[in-house]
């Protein structure tokens, strides 16, 4: 047999180390007890902080205070044995003789450490914490089950979680409401699982089967229901509130995100396939490592970039403040914990400490927000290839094209100088356009965001001009284009040697400056220069680009006065005149061309009209080259806000006292919440391992937060039940679905929660599975009815005694007019789109946000989960409402009666023209015939048929007012606005 | 719409009738004429001619006689500066903490962000003014000029030091989510004066609402009729408000009685449930609203001198200016409670001064100063003040030491300051103290319950009677306890 690899067995001894066990298990309580209140890294008594092993060696003031390895030469051991003053603890009384032995045993092992100790101003973690209703693990079945004799199939699933339920009503002395009649259960679940009311033919066919077997019909339908794509877009937009999704990144500005809705498409893609939920959570935590070559992993990363952001301030308080919303949505969606609470201090009332936020907060410090395109790997790559070799070929033709057009020019000069007297070294200057020290640029004065320099950056929108930029007049400046902003940035390809002895720039700066090959940054500089200099390059810096072309780009930022930047990539073995030479030459050169100017610039204008017959002819195929070139690109992929590493290691992350980046604690490593996970049990079961261009550290929270034994799996299993069951039924089991912790109210039904937790996670993580349970129960299917005893006793429905109407989502409200009117159109996913609204609300933002004078139609009669979320302009009928305003996680939302809601649905513009598409519907049904349109119009909107009563009121209405109002009518009904 | 208690049901009880019954008894019951007449209009039988009691309550009759005693206010307007501002640097100037700055602070002052500095003396001036010699910083000088119409609680304290739950609690009386807001109890007991109006309005600030949101506003377990309506923040106060041109009115009421007949009638089918109820009732109020709203809302009725007076005509003042404006008006038009809120959103957004007070004091001050003083000059000159209650406060009040060394201030919910003006308070008085710093209530601590008490007390109602069962309790505004400020009172 092979000796296992020496690391393992390394590994081996390290987790039996002697040392180390007597420091978990003796020192580590001792000295966080006795020690580290007066000796940690704030509050070093006597310079000394014992608060992790490097400390410790460090010593104090007056110097080593433990030899590892040797106790008896360590003062500690003699402060501790009070054998030399000071004693220690200072002014308490002696250590124990057994516990300072310990003590001794550990230093002779080496004094190993196994993490930092806790401070004692830190939240410590009890058992008492680690056995919180949320936390604890879930008991694998429970004895109490009344019904664990019963498993397997789905019918005797659904009775299990009645039993629970029963029970506590029969403990109330209360009888479960009557089940619902067929049409009342249509329109219930049709509405719960997929937002939109049932179709005229789903009613048919549900009347039908249910004729024949009432439990097959339903069953059928829940089936159905589920497999409808419209599924994914009804739960996809619950889990949008808890993402706080929107299509722009709030505060003053509310920039656009035009490439936010790949990922909102991802959610209900994830919801109709049933992706796993442990997986769901996992990709949108990490998608980006865990499949890096799947397209739709990166586009569910936008999980973490949805949040709002600061545009126009790139501070590091502004950072933190994104993390902080990251870390807050994490918290309220995934963990059903107020996690931002301890950002400052410990959680006032979880047992939060700080120092989980920050350890959980390394996981996202390195992150940068990138616009990834939709491409799956190999793809990519091959989009990449065609976008550069596009670009090659557009240089060349470009350089072509340029290089004929000089000639052109140099020829019409040439023509022109010999009318001028000159001496031959002035004219020889002055024929220097055509000098490479003059190239042409790409440039912009707008910041292009994040990745200009990468070489797959798009500069084709961005104006060319001849290097050079500043402002005349600035000293040594040779003035190629004109640059009066605060800051330009450049692009241009390059051709790097292949061999360069001497490489180096040519540069002059005024004043900061930065340069880069494809995205690397080769140099930079502070400051302004008063004329061209050498600077030297490291020959190993430009081997990775050696021999190909590559993306020089160069940023120059101006505070004040005269400002100036060109840089050249060269070999100053090959300057011939050397770089000092060529600079005096350069500036020779625009003396002259000051003085020549006129003689010497050749406009376009002139060029066409010097040339000669043949040089115009040349001109005229390379520019028709360089168009077919051109129109040639490949075409673009769709694109998605996701997140990604900036490296493999990332800057360190600090602990912020207060958390205020000017007070950098102390650095701290990926870590998860203390209370579910052990320190020592993180880095057992959730190790960080670094990937090719990523750190792994969210990955290593993605597998936290989805083990169910030591992990946050159980915590996250039961948010997540709770959360589908709240949907369901109106209410969680806790009421708090975005908050499990100690100040949430218990759970109404704990044994049921937990068995709602567990199924969800033996079926794989499926939220079908569990949908199909929670359906089939006979609590789901009451009927909402409401007695003065039931009023009495459980006035909040918190027993589930009956089932009482919900008013429908501002979303549901919308889809179910225009599905009612015939308008909806059912295409899913894209971009989002911008409806009709009201001009006095888009005149309330500062800018132009919205646009005016839209005219509704199958454009924008999308389903409203499609509408553009822009977080300064809600679609106020939505926000009326309820719709939550996407600046932070919203695991529940209100509901809301207020009269501005009826004056919504008489009075505004969008449901009357529903109302006549409604009534242009009735008539294709019905034809002129009262009795027949009213009969449609109640089984279109509400399932059912009318009764006398209602029949015979709506047919005098319908005598002398139009068939219109009617139907505006049926959309201001509370049956039409309420979840039966 | 409100449980019915009684366990037994007989057929000619129709669910909606013996609610209302009970309602009757929870609010104290013994006003018999009008108890019949709302009910026999909730049963349809009372014809046009009869005199109206509103929909939304018991009607202006209840108000006047007060529900269990003669009310002295009949209208709130609660002006709610969110964030928490400071005591001691606007009302209440504490000597001993400008000898005291710079000094290191007692032990044991908890605050949010655990990050004592120093004592912090006040950035502001102080003079006094009135009869009263009340202290005013130099930041209220509209203000400054009513002190002897303001009776201030210097001593009042809550339970918590987070944001959210003083909210809440300073609104409902408890710092939890799910309880009645104090604007809905009042409306519960007494019902709105205006038939076009809705009884309690919430208006917020441009730049947001406050944290926790509509909890703030909502009815918890009271039927939801009683919860806020909103006016929008910016723009038109109410959206949709006028009917569209291609409908008639006659076929606009139509419509509306239609949809009245068909959900009652749907209700029928689904008794006891409030939000059903309350729906309806929402729309027979946007009707009227539609009719009365616009005009309520139009400050282009009111003059130019009268603009000047709430701030129009200044920036900084105009936004809540025309707020308190607009809150006179509603009052004119029988609205039972107004909330104002003055801050939103984050940091110095809101009055949560924790990182610069003076920057902070010096941005809102002027925001609300001549809005206020304009609306207490306008109230009195048109005889309002004398039945309005106004109050002025926030969550809570700010600490006496620096946070850190920023020059801001922390929570502090141990001793704050509020005021109440109008109808039955007794001007130029004032009750409780804090220590020589003011850090902690030292003398006369008044809780919220004791405020909550005091606001009921002055509308007429007896704060221990107006009770609402809930899942086999008596619930109150003031749960178990609560004393009406007499110290205060005329």
């Amino acid at each position: 047999m092979p000796f296992p690899p020496l690391a393992l067995l390394l590994s081996f001894f390290q987790q039996d180390d002697p040392g180390l066990d007597l420091f978990r298990e003796v020192v580590r309580p001792a000295l966080e007890r006795h020690c580290v209140e007066c000796h940690n890294p704030d509050k070093a008594k006597a310079g000394f902080d014992l608060s992790t092993r490097a400390a410790l060696l460090a010593g104090s003031e007056n110097g080593e205070m433990v030899v590892p390895g040797s106790a008896e030469d360590s003062v500690l051991q003699w402060q501790i044995d009070h054998e030399e003053k000071p004693f220690m603890p200072h002014k308490k009384p002696q250590l124990g003789g057994e516990l300072r032995r310990d003590i001794g045993r550990w230093i002779d092992a080496g004094a190993p450490y196994d993490g930092a100790l806790n401070r004692p101003d830190e939240r410590l973690i009890t058992d008492a914490d680690r056995a919180h209703w949320a936390f604890a693990p879930l008991p694998e079945t429970d004895p109490g089950d009344p019904s664990a004799a019963v498993a397997g199939i789905p019918a005797a699933a659904a009775r299990s979680l009645d039993a629970w339920i029963d029970q506590r009503l029969s403990a109330s002395a209360l009888h479960a409401g009557k089940q619902a009649p067929p049409h009342v259960l249509l329109r219930r679940a049709t509405l719960d699982l997929t937002g939109l009311p049932a179709t005229l033919e789903e009613q048919q066919r549900f009347r039908r089967e249910w004729k024949l077997d009432p439990q097959q019909a339903w069953t059928a339908l829940v089936e159905r229901l589920l497999a409808s794509p419209h599924y994914g877009e009804r739960w996809g937009r619950h889990w949008l509130d808890a993402a706080r999704y929107a299509d722009s990144g709030g505060y003053e500005f509310d920039v656009e995100r035009p490439n936010a809705w790949p990922y909102r498409d991802w959610v209900v893609r994830a919801l109709n396939e049933d992706l796993p939920y442990d997986e769901f959570l996992r990709l949108q935590l990490a998608g980006d490592e865990l499949r890096p070559d799947d397209p739709s992993a990166h586009a569910a990363t936008g999980f973490l970039t949805a949040g709002p952001v600061v545009s126009n301030q790139q501070t590091e308080q502004n950072r933190y403040d994104e993390l902080d919303d990251v870390l807050a949505t994490t918290g309220s969606a995934m963990l059903g914990l107020t996690l931002a609470c301890a950002r400052c201090h410990d959680h006032k009332f979880d047992p939060i400490p700080q120092r989980d936020y920050y350890q959980i907060l390394a996981a996202f410090t390195g992150t940068e927000r990138h616009q990834r395109p939709l491409l799956e790997g190999a793809a990519l790559v091959r989009w990449q290839e065609a976008r550069r070799k596009h670009q090659e070929q557009i240089t060349r033709a470009e350089q072509e094209l340029s290089a004929a057009r000089e000639g052109v020019r140099a020829a019409i000069v040439e023509r022109r100088l010999s009318a001028l007297e000159l001496t031959e070294g002035d004219a020889t200057l002055l024929r220097a356009p055509q000098d490479p020290l003059a190239p042409q640029w790409r440039y912009t004065f707008r910041d292009p965001g994040p990745g200009w320099a990468e070489a797959d950056f798009d500069d084709r929108d961005w104006p060319q001009g001849p290097g050079g930029f500043g402002r005349r007049n600035t000293p040594g400046a040779r003035l190629g284009t004109e640059w009066t902003s605060d800051q330009v940035w450049l692009r241009r390809t390059v051709e790097v040697p292949e061999h360069m002895r001497e490489p180096g720039l040519v540069l002059h700066h005024d004043e900061d400056l930065r340069v880069s090959l494809d995205g690397v940054v080769i140099f930079t500089a502070e400051g302004f220069l008063r004329d061209y200099r050498f600077v030297a390059l490291d020959v190993q810096a430009l081997r990775p680009f050696a021999g190909r072309s590559a993306t020089l780009a160069v940023s120059c930022r101006q505070s004040s006065g005269g400002q100036f930047v060109d840089v050249h990539l060269v070999d100053r073995a090959e300057l011939t005149d050397g770089p000092l030479g060529d600079a005096v030459r350069m500036n020779r050169w625009t003396a002259l061309r000051q003085r020549h100017g006129a003689d010497l610039e050749v406009n376009d204008e002139q060029l066409a009209a010097e040339a000669s017959a043949e040089e115009s002819a040349s001109l005229a195929a390379l520019e028709s080259q360089l168009q077919e070139v051109r129109a040639q690109r490949p075409a673009e992929p769709q694109r998605v806000l996701a997140l990604r590493d900036r490296g493999r290691d990332p800057a360190p992350t600090w602990l912020l006292g207060r958390g205020d980046p000017g007070d950098k604690r102390e650095q701290v490593e990926v870590g998860f919440l203390r209370v579910l996970t052990p320190a020592e049990d993180a880095r057992l079961h959730f190790p960080v391992t670094a990937r090719a261009h990523s750190s792994g550290r969210r990955s290593a929270l993605a597998a936290w937060m989805t083990a169910v034994e030591h992990g946050a799996g159980r915590l996250v299993a039961r948010v997540e039940a709770n959360r589908i069951w709240q949907h369901h039924f109106g209410r969680g089991l806790v009421p708090t679905p975005g908050d499990f912790g100690t100040q949430a109210t218990t759970p109404s039904h704990p044994q049921l929660l937990d068995e709602l937790a567990r199924r969800l996670i033996g079926s794989g993580w499926s939220r079908k599975a569990l949908h199909r349970a929670i359906l089939h129960t006979r609590a789901y299917r009451r009927l909402g009815q409401w007695t003065p005893q039931l009023a009495e006793v459980d006035a909040d429905n918190l027993l589930l005694s009956y089932r009482p109407p919900l008013r429908l989502e501002a979303e549901a409200l919308r889809d179910s007019m225009l599905a009612v009117s015939g308008c909806l159109n059912p295409s899913l996913g894209g971009p989002g789109v911008r409806p009709w609204i009201h001009a006095d609300v888009i005149a309330t933002g500062s800018t132009n946000k919205w646009p005016q004078a839209v005219v509704d139609g199958p454009a924008t009669w999308r389903r409203s989960i499609y509408v553009f979320v822009r977080r300064s302009v809600m679609m106020p009928t939505l926000e009326t409402f309820d719709l939550p305003n996407a600046a932070q996680s919203c695991t529940r939302r209100d509901r809301t009666t207020t009269p501005t809601q009826a004056l919504a649905l008489l009075n505004n513009p969008f449901v009357r023209a529903q109302a006549q598409h409604f009534a242009e519907r009735l008539r294709q049904i019905a034809g002129n015939d009262h009795g027949a349109q009213i009969d449609a119009a109640f089984a279109l909107a509400l399932a059912r048929p009318p009764d006398p009563d209602e029949r015979s009121a709506a047919a005098a209405f319908l005598a002398e007012h139009d068939l219109v109002d009617l139907c505006q009518v049926m959309f201001n009904l509370n049956e039409f606005l309420y979840l039966p | 719409m409100p449980r019915p208690h009684s366990r037994s049901r007989t057929a000619n009880h129709a669910p909606l009738v013996s609610s209302r019954r009970d309602f009757l008894r929870h609010a104290g019951g013994g006003f018999g004429m009008l108890a019949v007449a709302d009910l026999l209009r909730l049963e349809g039988r009372l014809g046009a001619q009869e005199p109206a009691a509103t929909p939304y309550g018991l009607g202006g009759a209840v108000a006047d006689k007060g529900l269990h005693h003669g009310a002295k206010a009949k209208s709130v307007i609660y002006l709610f500066l969110y964030g928490g501002p400071s005591g001691i640097d606007t009302f209440d100037p504490k000597p001993t903490l400008d000898r005291l700055h710079g000094k290191t602070p007692p032990e044991g002052i908890d605050t949010f962000f655990s990050d004592n500095g120093n004592l912090m003396r006040s950035p502001y001036g102080f003079q006094q003014y009135g009869e009263s010699g009340r202290w005013v910083c130099d930041q209220f000088p509209a203000l400054a000029r009513h002190v002897d119409d303001l009776a201030f609680l210097q001593a009042v304290h809550c339970e918590s030091n987070n944001h959210a739950p003083a909210l809440l609690h300073l609104n409902t009386g408890l710092p939890r989510v799910g309880f009645p807001s104090t604007g809905s109890w009042v409306n519960y007991g007494l019902g709105s004066e205006s038939q076009d109006l809705p009884g309690f309005v919430v208006m917020y600030d441009h730049r947001g609402g406050p944290i926790a949101g509509p909890q703030n506003w909502g009815t918890g377990f009271l039927p939801s009729r009683f919860q806020a309506t909103p006016f929008r923040s910016g723009g038109t106060p109410i959206l949709n408000l006028d009917r569209l041109e291609e409908v008639t009115a006659a076929t606009h009421r139509a419509q509306l009685d239609l949809i009245e007949k068909l959900n009652r009638h749907h209700l029928q089918h689904n008794p006891g449930q409030s939000d059903l109820e309350a729906r309806i009732q929402s729309y027979e109020l946007a009707s009227r609203m539609q009719l009365a709203g616009p005009e309520a809302i139009d400050l282009g009725q009111e003059n130019e001198a009268t603009r000047r007076l709430y701030g129009l005509d200044h920036q900084p003042s105009r936004y809540f200016g025309s707020q308190c404006l607009i809150a006179r008006r509603l009052v004119e038009r029988g609205v039972r409670f107004i909330q104002l809120y003055s801050g939103g959103g984050h940091q110095q957004e809101s009055w949560d001064a924790h990182f610069g007070l003076k920057d902070n004091m010096d941005l809102h001050c002027p925001e609300i100063d001549q809005p206020i003083a304009g609306l207490l000059t306008d109230l009195k000159q048109r005889g309002l003040l004398d039945e309005t209650l106004v109050v002025w406060g926030g969550e809570f009040g700010r600490m006496p030491l620096s946070q850190g060394d920023n020059g801001g201030r922390d929570h502090n919910p141990d001793g704050f300051l509020m005021w109440m003006a109008g109808g039955g308070v007794q001007g130029g008085s004032s009750h409780g103290q804090t220590d020589d710093i003011g850090w902690q209530a030292s003398a006369g601590r008044t809780s919220v319950n004791d405020v909550h008490a005091t606001m009921l007390h002055l509308l007429g109602v007896d704060h221990q009677r107006l009770t609402y069962r809930h899942n086999g309790r008596d619930y109150r505004l003031t749960d178990v306890a609560g004393r009406v400020i007499d110290e205060i009172l005329v």
